[in-house]
């Protein structure tokens, strides 16, 4: 078995067993076409992660899209109307994206639960159709010819130049690791408890003094601030933006990535999900007539047999085996009627 | 007066399919408490299993439109019986359905690429011409689709509130547990609802297919905007349906002419006002998805 110190910090081992392996693959795969697999595959994990800190405290939201998409076009617009630098835009992204979090949110969270979960979507549909209207920003054609990052100056290293994907590669690794770092300090410390106090009862987090607005409001700016800063760098990677690249399905794939991998899991389940989704219809791609018919069946196939995601497999308090067993009992309930099956 | 009346008659043309989709998205979202993303599919599939049965099989309009709701309601009966009834009595159910009515619709919508291929399509009109009343152009394919809607919406409101499955269906989603207790079939009914929600969306595609032309995304396209529209009327409400639908019908046909295409801009804009301010909708009790 693994000694002690391995067992506590395992996760951390894990996390950085998997940042270092994402690391090493420019050096032997230089395709394209692989490398912008696995930035897209992080930007979603990423964005999947803000979902999870919203659900954390018990919020729903359909409106993930609409923070990525604002710090996308302030990101843009700060480089190409103002000249900024994209290493002023990203930041800027951020914060656009937290600040309109900030003035909106109490409008939001103000009735949790059902209304904020529809209030979004609204948002979600607004955001599409108001960018659509706005010719500054593009209209539905959207925007074309954003500027790769300038030329950075590192010590130690030669001037690093964002012409081909591998630079890339290594920023959206770098903000893998500085979100997932952010995350996990907010989760370790007073507030992550708070969160998860309010995610579990939150007429009960309020008696014992947990103002339950303002740790969603700060849940609600955190992970709009990181969603924007997403943004920003999908915008500048991609070199276009569109209003309809934000519309209410990547949200829905954002949520799907997350459950897919496990709710509980808040950094692993989304990269789990999001590299499922991601790879398996490329493993699939000789028939891409058939491949969403494939996806789909798999989507059903998971949630029906692995409700809890596919990382509740690896449960400290469930084996691996345990696991298997578990899905033969589910195959068997599959041909007796639909009784309620308890699942945990 | 004559161009008002033509925008309004457009308007509760297109305002009573609405009312159709909206119905039975009201009636799963109110009995089965699910948000079922795939619904948007079952409104593709009726209109283009309309298409097949009327232009490949040759059989008339009406006979190839019950033919289409029938497959509608099996597919949507299927659905609950294979999918839903596994993850419907658990206890995060609502994401878990999200998740499982995701991957239905990436099915359904490749499996209808597949057989009905990538091509709009249309049926020929069923009752050519028009008449003038009062300065309004009168196509009568419109006024035939306003008087199925009405016909539709009456009977199902008669099946909602007479019948003993609507009966079930009602104190389902007002208590699921005590409706059991009551010695209603809370499987059947469910399986029942989510067969009659899709035949409505299959009804509505099918009724479409004639007057305004059918293709294939066309049910991805609409789904968010149903859902927006059920909940200002009230998600659990069928006359919140009625009337979301008639009014959104009556902004979109009006707005367009007046104001272009900023005519989905107010149309969303007031839709979150009331939200904000009515978060049951305009005449419903709301939902309950376990999150508070």
């Amino acid at each position: 078995m693994l000694p002690p110190l391995a067992k506590k910090h395992s996760k951390l081992i894990a996390f950085i067993v998997t940042v270092l392996g994402l690391g090493v693959i420019p050096t032997f795969n230089q395709s394209p076409f692989y490398l912008d697999l696995i930035i897209m595959m992080i930007v979603y994990a990423v964005m999947s992660m803000t979902f999870l800190i919203l659900l954390r405290t018990g919020l729903i939201s359909l409106g993930l899209a609409v923070f990525w998409g604002i710090g996308a076009y302030a990101s843009t617009m700060l480089v190409m109307k103002l000249g900024l630098s994209f290493w002023i835009g990203l930041p800027a992204g951020a914060l656009a994206s937290g600040l309109f979090a900030f003035l909106i949110g109490p409008l939001l969270i103000k009735n949790a639960g059902i209304t904020f979960l529809l209030l979004n979507a609204v948002l979600g549909l607004l955001f599409v159709v108001v960018i659509g209207n706005i010719s500054y920003l593009g209209g539905y054609t959207g925007i074309n010819n954003i500027p790769a990052p300038d030329p950075i100056n590192l010590p130690l290293l030669p001037t690093i130049e964002f012409v081909s994907k591998i630079p890339f590669y290594y920023l959206a690794l770098f903000l893998l690791v500085v979100v997932a770092v952010l995350i996990t300090a907010f989760n370790a410390c007073w507030v992550g408890r708070a969160w998860t106090a309010i995610g579990l009862k939150p007429r009960l987090a309020e008696t014992v003094g947990i103002s339950v607005y303002r740790y969603r409001l700060l849940s609600f700016v955190f992970a709009s601030a990181i969603g924007g800063l997403m943004g920003s760098f999908y915008a500048h990677y991609q070199g276009f933006i569109q209003p309809s690249t934000f519309n209410m399905w990547i949200t829905n794939y954002f949520q799907l990535f997350a459950i897919l991998g496990g709710v509980e899991h808040v950094i692993a389940g989304p990269l789990v999900g999001a590299a499922i989704m991601r790879f398996f219809p490329e493993l699939i791609r000789y028939s891409p007539e058939v491949g969403n018919i494939i996806t789909g069946t798999l989507l059903i196939l998971l949630i029906i047999f692995l409700p809890r995601g596919v990382l509740s497999l690896f449960d400290k308090n469930r084996q691996f085996l345990e696991g298997v067993t578990f899905i033969r009992t589910w195959a068997k309930s599959l041909f007796k009627s639909g009784d309620k099956v308890d699942t945990s | 007066m004559a161009l008002n009346g033509q925008l309004f008659f457009n308007g509760l043309a297109i305002g009573l399919v609405y009312v159709m989709l909206c119905s039975g998205m009201v009636l799963i979202q109110s009995v089965n408490n699910i948000i079922f993303i795939a619904y948007g599919q079952f409104y593709t599939i009726g209109a283009f299993m309309t298409w097949v049965f009327v232009q490949k099989v040759h059989l008339p309009y009406f006979v190839g439109l019950l033919f289409a709701v029938v497959v509608s309601f099996i597919l949507g009966a299927l659905t609950y019986l294979l999918i839903l009834r596994r993850i419907q009595f658990t206890q995060g159910k609502f994401l878990a359905t999200l998740i499982a009515s995701t991957g239905l619709m990436l099915v359904l919508g490749q499996g209808g690429l597949l057989v009905f291929g990538t091509t709009p399509q249309s049926i020929p009109p069923i009752f050519p011409g028009m008449f003038e009343v009062l300065g309004v152009h009168v196509q009568v394919d419109k006024l035939t689709v306003i008087i199925m809607g009405i016909i539709i919406t009456l009977a199902l409101f008669w099946f909602y509130e007479r019948t003993r499955i609507g009966i079930g269906m009602r104190a389902i989603a007002f208590k699921p547990e005590i409706a059991s207790l009551f010695g209603i079939n809370v499987d059947m009914v469910f399986m029942v609802t989510l067969g009659v929600g899709t035949a409505l969306a299959g009804v509505a595609g099918g009724v479409i297919a004639p007057t305004y032309g059918i293709d294939p995304m066309m049910g991805q396209n609409v789904v968010w905007t149903i859902m927006a529209m059920t909940m200002v009327g009230g998600a659990d409400s069928l006359l919140g349906a009625l009337a979301g639908g008639v009014i959104v019908g009556q902004v979109l046909s009006f707005g367009q002419y007046y104001i272009g295409g900023l005519v989905q801009v107010v149309l969303f804009g007031v839709i979150g006002v009331i939200l904000y301010f009515r978060p049951k909708g305009l005449l419903g009790r709301g939902l309950d998805i376990g999150v508070e």
